[in-house]
């Protein structure tokens, strides 16, 4: 849209810019790698996977019973039920990504829609808005979660759109918060008097200065989003239960530390590298497209 | 015709338990198109409402405004889009008053989506706009911040320009500028004028930048004009003792001081309990005790300005000419 340049190689330029800053910032570097390994892990489970995630294997139990510790067969040893922890981390990996993007995806687009629509009309429509999101945080989440799937039944799209249905909330808020100081900013008023169209302003104006806030908040809730599945599988009312989701086997871990540290730390460790390359990718992206951030050479 | 007709404008702003602050208060003037109309007057004043109401901003309380002989009160949706492309402003800030994260080639370029300019003309009235305000075109890919306050301005004089207005609102425009680079703002806006034949509301407290910009200068105090007048009427031979007062705290070089000096006590009262009779009575050297209980009007007074005094000198003459 710019005047000078057609769009094509400005799409070029930023991919390219992408690319310098990345090689630079090495926290980012492997962050972003991270996140493509695991993304394609979850793809590739099946091909992955060296054993039947769901299945219990009679060499996965030693005689008295016990899961049995990493190494041979099973590179991550087993579980309680004889079943191989490293195929169930790969396909727990599909559940777990996609209750962490999907929900939190869903949650973001609307509660900045619903956020900025709020902030810049202001009156009934704020009003109306701010009441709903006051209604669904009244609720404890856990609670409100656990209600709503005891009606729709657990499923791993229902546990998405309930997730997604709750945090909607806290990111509309503050993004209402944010619209209705950059509203009375000085450009937005002269963007108007120009006669630019609402749209038009929250679209070109408004939203480009959400997008540091937008990131933090989605990044931190994706984080957010998988560990509430997993309250939710502990629970019992998550994803059904042959099915595996990182989560879940982190509750299952905690039971058995003692036995079997390495049904916690698998897991453990998958959740928190998730978390920290989805934060420090976050934190990349949002110095990138902030024109004011200094370049780092 | 004038391109700007004011009538007895108000604004004003209601306030908790029902106090309702007069901004603006009855204010009346007209802008002929190629004039530069000061308004000036201390913080508080109203000068920025009246501006803002102009470009409706803000929604005046009462009063007739008529931009291009049009009545704006009550424009909506596409007529108030279309109504806007009379009037623009360039506001006071060179730091907010564009956005921090568009291009300026994007930003100028908006004024030109508003005027359905399709997008291929537009990069080349892009570049047109920015070397007409005197900036290289090659600016068009930077951000605001990489610029001077100087040439951000120049920037919003171009975004102004780029939708063609019949006048242009400088609300503190060079304020916050150097001294310098004001001067090259002045004359950017001045040749502008020349070229175009552009009307300027040319807002300051600032009496210099006011002796050089305006042909004509109105002077507010809390909500109303005291005195409006030809430049040589108000700076020559000021007849409302506010004015005075203003222009005897411009420090002038070289100049020596003939007469006592008019000095202003205190601050201005506040608009939301304006004092009764002429509202500049409690600071007034001269008050007397008509000013205490009437409010004076604005009238023809001696030298030809309007001034809103009971103690200015009558004009001497029936001849003489009302500005």
């Amino acid at each position: 849209m710019t005047a000078a340049q057609p769009t094509e190689p400005r799409v070029r330029d930023g991919l390219r810019r992408a690319g310098r800053s990345l090689l630079r910032d090495i926290p980012a570097l492997v962050s972003v790698a991270v996140l493509v390994l695991l993304v394609l892990a979850a793809i590739l489970a099946p091909l992955l996977a060296p054993h039947d995630p769901m299945r219990t294997y009679a060499e996965g139990l030693t005689a008295r019973g016990a899961p049995v510790p990493p190494g041979g067969e099973f590179p991550l040893g087993t579980d309680p039920n004889g079943r191989d922890v490293l195929s169930r981390l790969l396909y727990g990996a599909r559940v777990s990504l996609t209750i962490g993007v999907v929900a939190n995806g869903l949650a973001t687009v609307v509660g900045v829609v619903a956020g900025v629509t709020a902030g810049y009309f202001g009156g009934l429509v704020d009003t109306v808005i701010s009441r709903i999101t006051d209604m669904v945080m009244s609720f404890p989440i856990l609670l409100f979660c656990v209600a709503l799937i005891s009606v729709t039944g657990p499923s791993q799209r229902n546990v998405v759109l309930v997730i997604a249905l709750v945090y909607w909330t806290y990111l509309a808020r503050v993004i209402r918060g944010m619209v209705l100081s950059l509203r009375e900013r000085e450009f937005v008023t002269a963007t108007r008097t120009l006669g630019v169209s609402d749209t038009r302003i929250m679209v070109r104006h408004i939203l480009p200065h959400l997008v540091p806030a937008i990131i933090v908040y989605a990044t931190l809730g994706v984080a957010s989003s998988i560990l509430i599945e997993s309250s939710l599988s502990f629970i019992g009312v998550g994803v059904p239960v042959p099915e595996a989701s990182w989560g879940q086997m982190v509750d299952d871990g905690r039971r058995y530390y003692e036995v079997a540290p390495w049904l916690l730390f698998a897991p453990g460790l998958c959740l928190i590298a998730t978390v920290l390359a989805f934060n420090l990718a976050g934190d990349w992206l949002r110095d990138l497209l902030d024109p004011t951030a200094p370049e780092r050479r | 015709m004038n391109v700007v007709e004011v009538e007895d404008l108000r604004v004003h702003f209601s306030r908790r338990r029902g106090v309702t602050v007069r901004a603006v208060d009855g204010v009346s003037f007209t802008v002929a198109p190629g004039e530069t109309l000061g308004l000036a007057g201390e913080s508080g004043s109203g000068k920025s409402t009246v501006a803002r109401a102009l470009l409706r901003i803000t929604d005046p309380a009462g009063g007739r405004v008529r931009i291009g002989g049009r009545d704006i009160a009550g424009l909506r949706g596409a007529a108030l889009k279309t109504f806007r492309r009379q009037m623009q402003m360039v506001y006071q800030d060179p730091y907010d008053s564009l956005d921090p994260r568009m291009r300026i080639g994007a930003t100028v370029e908006e004024a030109l989506i508003v005027r359905g300019l399709p997008a291929g003309q537009r990069p080349a009235r892009v570049r047109e706009l920015l070397e007409r305000v005197g900036l290289p075109a090659a600016l068009a890919t930077r951000y605001p911040h990489e610029l001077s306050g100087g040439q951000r301005q120049r920037v919003s004089i171009a975004r102004a320009l780029g939708v063609d207005p019949a006048v242009i609102a400088c609300d503190e425009a060079v304020s916050a500028l150097d001294v310098s680079v004001r001067a090259q703002i002045l004359n950017l806006l001045k040749d502008l004028q020349e070229d175009s034949g552009l009307a300027y509301l040319f807002i300051s407290h600032d009496l210099s930048t006011m002796r050089f910009a305006a042909d004509r200068i109105a002077i507010m105090y809390l909500g109303r004009l005291v005195e409006i007048g030809t430049r040589d009427q108000v700076f020559g031979a000021p007849r409302h003792p506010y004015t005075q007062a203003l222009l005897a705290a411009v420090p002038v070089p070289g100049a020596r001081r003939t007469g006592p000096r008019v000095r202003l006590a205190g601050e201005p009262p506040s608009p939301a309990d304006p004092p009764a009779g002429c509202a500049f009575h409690p600071r007034c050297p001269l008050a007397e005790e008509i000013c205490r209980t009437v409010r004076p009007e604005l009238a023809v007074k001696r030298g030809g300005q309007l001034t809103a005094c009971h103690l200015a000198p009558e004009p001497e003459r029936d001849s003489e000419v009302t500005p």
